[in-house]
């Protein structure tokens, strides 16, 4: 068998290490590209910004329900991944819930992947 | 390294002997760097709580003076620039890291009992994060802050009956205004950060008595109490 590892310091010790690569890959991002300052609100002229990365696959879905089906894409499909991701637990219950559960969040991760590549690659 | 930090500190503060059994606890063999996903994120979310606090020395929320604020952060202030940068960066690295632990926990099976609410605690988490970005990203009060705002604001109004109601409370009125930034800064600076370190606490305080599961033989806790809450499970 091999040698009992114990929390302190041996797991410890590698969290502590990987929060300084987490410390070292924000610093180093920063001085490759760091925050540019932006311009003046223009109040009048209609202008239309692209989100954060991590809100791309929002900004794209809105796209595929215009008019009065706004809501599927901008409040119904955002509160259900969310939600079914907060009761993933009540979903993988039982014999089968893992593999169910699995189908759901992959199916969740693949459509805000795809989405967002999908905005990344389209102007 | 740490070693150092904690017995220095232990022999003053006394670190150790309340949390003994916690910290001597054995851990599973198999513990890979995927197990490490959580650590980074909270380091992750370290980082932007003390940089945000450094910004907050010198932004001024008002819709006069904030876009100067930033201008005066990025070019006066000594590396405000790249404290604001790592701000800015730490958010998308943790967001990035919050799913990456996620997706862990998930393959490890460590959401089942008795784990169920300290996934949701940790699913919490994910959503305070993303409401932070929101709500910091109009901060600067640029032309991209304000029409981003303005557009996801909007989106609440797509609701029936309650849709107009609900922008309003958003926006704290008819459009994005000065109102609107105060709201904003109230939320990313003081009502978030403080749902997140309680959310935070509660998560820490699960794992310190369920244990860390699946990283065990036959994914099961080396101790053999795989999935008894009650604190002797491995981590």
């Amino acid at each position: 068998m091999a040698k009992k590892r114990s929390l302190y310091p041996d797991y410890m010790d590698k969290v502590f290490m990987a929060g300084f690569i987490v410390f070292e890959a924000a610093l180093a991002a920063a001085l490759l590209y760091p925050a540019p300052i932006g311009q003046k609100i223009d109040f009048v002229a209609q202008y239309q910004p692209r989100p954060e990365w991590y809100f791309l696959w929002i900004y794209r879905l809105l796209r595929y329900f215009p008019g009065g089906l706004a809501v599927i894409g901008a409040v119904v499909i955002p509160v259900g991944f969310g939600l079914l991701i907060f009761f993933i637990p009540c979903i993988g219950r039982g014999g089968n819930g893992h593999v169910k559960a699995s189908i759901i969040g992959a199916g969740i991760l693949a459509a805000v992947i795809a989405l967002t590549l999908v905005a990344v690659f389209t102007v | 390294m740490l070693n150092f930090i904690l017995n220095w500190l232990d022999r003053r503060f006394g670190i150790k002997k309340p949390h003994g059994e916690f910290l001597t606890r054995i851990t599973p063999d198999r513990l890979s760097f995927p197990y490490c996903f959580g650590g980074m994120a909270f380091t992750a979310f370290l980082i932007s709580a003390a940089t945000g606090l450094m910004l907050s020395l010198y932004y001024v929320p008002s819709g006069k003076e904030a876009l100067g604020s930033i201008a005066q952060i990025n070019k006066r202030v000594w590396l405000g620039w790249l404290v604001r940068g790592v701000h800015k960066w730490s958010a998308s690295i943790l967001i990035v890291l919050i799913t990456l632990h996620a997706m862990r926990v998930f393959i490890s099976k460590a959401y089942r009992p008795p784990r169920e609410l300290n996934w949701m605690a940790g699913s919490l988490t994910l959503f305070i994060t993303l409401a932070s970005g929101f709500t910091g990203y109009l901060l600067p009060w640029d032309q991209k802050a304000y029409w981003a705002t303005t557009v996801g604001t909007s989106m609440a109004g797509t609701v029936p009956y309650a849709g107009g109601a609900l922008v309003k409370l958003l926006r704290g009125g008819r459009s994005v205004s000065g109102a609107t930034l105060t709201r904003f800064y109230s939320m990313h600076t003081l009502w978030l950060p403080f749902m997140m370190a309680l959310v935070l606490w509660a998560h820490f305080h699960m794992i310190k008595k369920q244990g860390l599961r699946g990283a065990g033989p036959n994914g099961t806790s080396p101790n053999g109490s795989g999935n008894a809450a009650g604190g002797n499970g491995a981590l």
